[in-house]
């Protein structure tokens, strides 16, 4: 009875842990996209979402295995395609910003071995307040819905 | 119950009433341009035919008018560098492919790279087949490369210095008939299976 009792309140202590928004920005569906052999760049994509109270402005990333990374964005100029570096990123309060094929993405510049499907690949991003995230981004060939991961 | 309300001459009238109906609620819908309106595609028409063009394949082959003969053609403009569009443009060709018919129907696909400087016909081949062994890669120079890109409306221009260039393009994937016409204009956003469609109500 005393047993369930505390399972009772941890699990309530749960419940209300995760119904409170996080100081942290939050990553979901990480991958970056197999190239083929050979290429000197591959794309991340992601879905970051805001802190409950401050926008998180991401500045900078790196990733291990490649000589650098940069933001950018795919943009629709008069039927041709351009990419515009961003140098920021404001992911502000409880707000979805979409890192997706045709649109935003990290592009990971110069990779220094094979980066094959199934392998992780180690990024760091920076954000202005100094507060750096680290995640293990797994690579894949592709999403099967690609379409409609459109921003 | 009245017996006569559900009489088989009422039933008999009011199926006729609503068959009748729905036939005219189709006429009517399909009154409006039919055609020229596949949803994912700009269907040029009349069809547009292409002039002479000499580039070379990813296998060092001629690659000009006479290889669109014969076939239906997904032709895309790109480049191995870039890291968003372009695999993500090849990814949905591999994606449409089974949806138009497969590896047996004589449908090509194209990749013409508009960075001859950094794709040789090695480095397009590699890239290519990563995506399906039967994808085709092709360029040449920028003046051989004009003669297919400026019918087409296909605009493409270096963006960025030094080695690691981007070359900013169209994203469009283009639809050519077995008589080397151009017929249609798929824009972004590609949806496979929307591409299919389009595909089969332009070879009707």
């Amino acid at each position: 009875m005393i047993r369930s009792a505390r399972l009772l309140g941890l699990a309530l202590v749960l419940v209300f842990a995760g119904a409170h928004a996080s100081d942290e920005v939050a990553v979901q569906g990480a991958w970056v996209r197999e190239a083929p052999p050979g290429a000197s760049v591959m794309a991340a994509y992601m879905t970051l979402v805001g802190t409950a109270s401050s926008t998180k402005t991401l500045v900078a990333a790196k990733a291990a295995g490649f000589a650098s990374v940069e933001l950018h964005e795919t943009v629709f100029e008069s039927g041709g395609v351009a990419m515009r570096p961003l140098t920021a990123l404001a992911i502000p309060p409880r707000e979805r910003i979409v890192l997706a094929p045709g649109g935003r993405h990290l592009m990971l510049i110069k990779p220094q071995r094979a980066f094959g499907e199934g392998s992780q690949v180690v990024l760091e991003l920076k954000f202005a307040d100094g507060a750096v995230m680290r995640l293990d981004v797994p690579v894949k060939r592709a999403l099967a819905d690609e379409a409609h991961h459109h921003h | 119950m009245n017996k006569h309300l559900f009489s088989p001459t009422r039933v008999a009238i009011a199926m006729i009433i609503m068959v009748t109906l729905g036939f005219v609620a189709q006429r009517l819908s399909k009154s409006g341009p039919a055609q020229t309106e596949l949803q994912g595609i700009t269907v040029i028409d009349p069809p547009l035919a292409l002039a002479p063009f000499s580039l070379t394949d990813d296998r060092g082959a001629p690659f000009d008018r006479e290889r669109l003969r014969g076939r239906w053609t997904f032709l895309f403009f790109g480049y191995a560098h870039c890291a968003d569009v372009c695999p993500t443009a090849m990814t949905v060709l591999k994606q449409l492919k089974p949806l138009a018919g497969g590896a047996d129907a004589g449908v090509q696909y194209v990749l013409v790279s508009v960075d001859p400087e950094r794709d040789t016909p090695a480095k397009l081949g590699e890239y290519v087949r990563y995506f399906d062994p039967q994808f085709v890669g092709a360029t040449g120079s920028h003046a051989d490369l004009a003669k297919l890109t400026k019918p087409m409306g296909v605009h493409y221009a270096r963006s960025g210095a030094g080695a690691d260039y981007q070359v900013n393009h169209s994203s469009a994937i283009f639809l050519v008939d077995p008589q080397a016409r151009l017929r249609g204009l798929l824009p972004q956003p590609h949806v496979p299976q929307l591409m299919a469609i389009a595909f089969a109500g332009v070879k009707k």
